[in-house]
């Protein structure tokens, strides 16, 4: 690693010294940063509150109980599809064939819901579910067993299935004269005033991220992710575990489809386009990293809601939509980079502390 | 000889020959037009564009890096050097901006890649969404064209009477000087280093920083200049002037041979990738097949591209452990750790 000058003079800082006492004598402010380097959403959750505050000032208008309901309903959607690509990445892999598998579910869920309008809404969503899970079961196949690269081999399912969608839809349109008027009216309805899609979204997010956290198949995950040939050692079954994630993913992204027909009740073959780059940007600049091994599904959630209300934001401003484009990838490579940062700021403090040489000289 | 001969049968370019002449052989069935010199010639110039960014983009990959930003870079060069041009600016003084703006925006890839050492991956996807809304941002949704004719004969015009384009003529001429660079240069064998081993690329005294930077750069150059031939082509551009673009450009880096993990692979592999799938395309085209049926078929081939060697040498293993059940043989000392790990994973 090259060294430089800002680094060489770190060692006679204030900074060294806090980081390697923890909760030292500096009292307060040391006890608080401790207590926030150890929380990885505290970043996050700062540039949510920074976000409410500027808007807030923008136009008052902002700050309501509505916008936060709406805030929620239109990430609703970015959130469970952000979960299930973090138990993607927290093992190392991605998925970039995330919109298109979106798109194909939405479709077919219409055609039926069309064709046959008397099935139950629930059995429509069971539909699209298993249908992205066969989608996501073909990625984790190539991936995992056939050993293709995920960014590969979910670029090359990005078109495909993007071309499979254009095969079914054609030039056509399915839009909400098609469908039941029951269907119509199911993102309408709530339950304690909270509205159904942020039901479904939330606690998605909340039985996926509980079972990164909580169960083997999670934290088996993480383990692939930040060492995988320990966990091959240790006799954890990587293939098997991660085609498990990948068509969680797909079947997550078939609900996804279900939703995004709910919502916007209309849906062609260029529907969801690019929707994977918000949903990777969401769960990146969530704090799962994207070396694996670490991340959770509630920073995620915060990622796709903070996204959402930045695109919010920029409309009470009358800035062009397209920023919104512009700082979703910003916001990627800040997260990315900042990570970087703190990654190499640990390595140098353990290296002094062991071989304090070492540092001294140089590489 | 039959050593020879079993060399060239199985090296991987034998093959994409293989695959152009049959998809020739399939073309000419389609219709009678198709095997003349002048329509081969005139199909050369879909490739153009294509093939500057799968040269850059090559490079990187021999790096053991990956570049995904390459079609947004494209797309923000494409506005810029509209603009300039609609601002009074000479279109060639444009152009030439639009190469260094490439540049430039593929110094920031190569910064937080090389210097700030951030997965490649992660950071191109980060620039691919960014400077893709970059480019909306800058033009929004009309078109800018207008272009001199002696601009757009750069992209269109063929050389005297015949179909020669010229815009192949430049393909062809960087073909050469990457090729050049590449297998006969000093910098190529130390970016191969690199790609093998860039622990032991560093320790051999191989720069390697400082050419992970310049390989962005590079592959951000070439989409500069992608832009400026996209436009003399086209005769306009817009914003999303590159999009859709990656699928191409990177199956036929993948496709030529050039492994995903790094240091392997050939820059004739690579002209032979995009010449098959110029002409797969332009055959499908005849057939009748949709653009997006075309998608799913590059799409299957991407993958193909990479199953295909890895499959082949767990193949190749598996003989040579069944002839020397002693385990002597030990494998290639070069060979990718993590090409081992996957292949020792599977079986």
């Amino acid at each position: 690693m090259t060294q430089t000058a800002g680094e060489r003079q770190a060692p006679g800082g204030l900074e060294g010294n806090v980081a390697d006492e923890g909760e030292g004598d500096d009292g307060v402010l040391s006890s608080v940063r401790g207590a926030l380097r150890g929380f990885r959403e505290a970043g996050i959750i700062g540039f949510i509150l920074l976000a409410i505050i500027v808007f807030t000032t923008q136009s008052p208008a902002f700050f309501t109980v509505g916008t936060l309901r709406s805030v929620l309903v239109n990430s609703s959607i970015v959130i469970v599809l952000a979960a299930g690509l973090t138990a993607l990445v927290v093992a190392r892999q991605i998925d970039i064939s995330i919109g298109s598998t979106v798109a194909l579910t939405a479709y077919v869920s219409a055609m039926v819901l069309s064709d046959f309008g008397d099935v139950p809404a629930v059995a429509v969503a069971g539909l699209a579910m298993a249908l992205g899970a066969v989608l996501g079961l073909f990625n984790g196949v190539l991936v995992a067993i056939l050993k293709v690269p995920a960014i590969i081999a979910t670029l090359g399912t990005l078109f495909a299935y993007r071309g499979l969608v254009h095969v079914v839809a054609g030039g056509r349109q399915i839009g909400a004269a098609a469908l039941p008027p029951e269907f119509r009216e199911l993102s309408r309805t709530a339950w304690l005033g909270i509205p159904s899609l942020i039901w479904i979204s939330l606690s998605i997010a909340l039985v996926i991220g509980l079972a990164l956290a909580y169960t083997r198949w999670g934290r088996d995950l993480y383990a692939i992710g930040s060492n995988p040939e320990a966990a091959d050692y240790v006799g954890l079954r990587p293939q098997k575990l991660i085609i498990a994630a990948f068509v969680l993913m797909g079947a997550v992204a078939g609900l996804g489809g279900f939703l995004f027909l709910m919502r916007f009740t209309t849906v062609h073959s260029g529907s969801a386009w690019a929707l994977e780059f918000e949903v990777v940007a969401a769960v990146v600049i969530g704090g799962v990293a994207i070396f694996g091994g670490s991340g959770r599904v509630f920073g995620a959630v915060l990622g796709a809601i903070l996204l959402t209300m930045l695109g919010r934001g920029l409309i009470l401003m009358h800035i062009p939509e397209f920023w919104k484009v512009v700082l979703t990838g910003a916001a990627i490579v800040g997260a990315l980079a900042f990570d970087g940062l703190l990654e190499r700021r640990r390595d140098l403090q353990l290296r002094r502390q062991r071989r304090p040489h070492l540092v001294e000289g140089g590489a | 000889m039959r050593q020879l001969f079993i060399k060239v049968v199985s090296r991987w370019e034998t093959m994409l020959v293989l695959l152009i002449l049959a998809t020739v052989a399939w073309s000419t069935t389609l219709s009678p037009h198709f095997l003349t010199p002048d329509n081969l010639l005139r199909q050369t110039r879909a490739i153009v564009v294509i093939g500057l960014l799968a040269l850059g983009l090559t490079l990187v990959v021999i790096a053991a890096e990956i570049d995904l930003s390459g079609e947004a870079i494209l797309s923000v060069c494409a506005v810029t050097l509209g603009l300039l041009f609609e601002a009074g600016i000479s279109v060639w003084v444009a152009a030439l901006m639009s190469v260094v703006l490439g540049a430039v925006l593929g110094l920031v890839n190569g910064v937080l890649v090389g210097i700030l050492n951030l997965p490649s991956l992660a950071v191109t996807l980060g620039t691919l969404i960014g400077y893709g809304g970059l480019a909306f941002v800058v033009l929004e949704q009309r078109p800018i064209s207008g272009f001199p004719p002696s601009f757009t004969q750069l992209g269109m015009g063929t050389v005297g009477t015949t179909a020669l384009q010229y815009s192949f003529l430049i393909l062809l001429a960087f073909v050469v000087l990457v090729g050049a660079v590449l297998h006969l240069s000093t910098y190529g064998r130390r970016l191969y280093a690199i790609g093998h081993n860039k622990v032991a690329a560093r320790l051999s005294g191989v720069p390697v920083t400082k050419m992970r930077v310049q390989v962005f750069v590079i592959s951000g150059a070439f989409a500069g200049l992608g832009a400026v031939m996209l436009a003399a082509r086209f005769g306009s551009v817009r914003a999303d002037s590159g999009e859709g673009l990656i699928l191409d450009v990177v199956a036929a880096v993948l496709l030529g041979g050039v492994s995903i993990f790094g240091g392997v692979g050939t820059i004739g592999g690579v002209f032979l990738a995009l010449l098959l799938i110029g002409l797969l395309r332009n055959g499908m085209s005849l057939a009748n097949i949709g653009g997006e049926t075309q998608s799913i078929i590059i799409g299957v081939l991407l993958v193909a591209a990479v199953l295909i060697p890895l499959a082949v040498k767990k193949m190749t293993e598996r003989l040579e452990a069944s002839s020397t059940d002693a385990g002597s043989t030990g494998g290639d000392p070069t060979a990718d750790p993590d090409q081992v790990e996957a292949t020792q994973g599977a079986s």
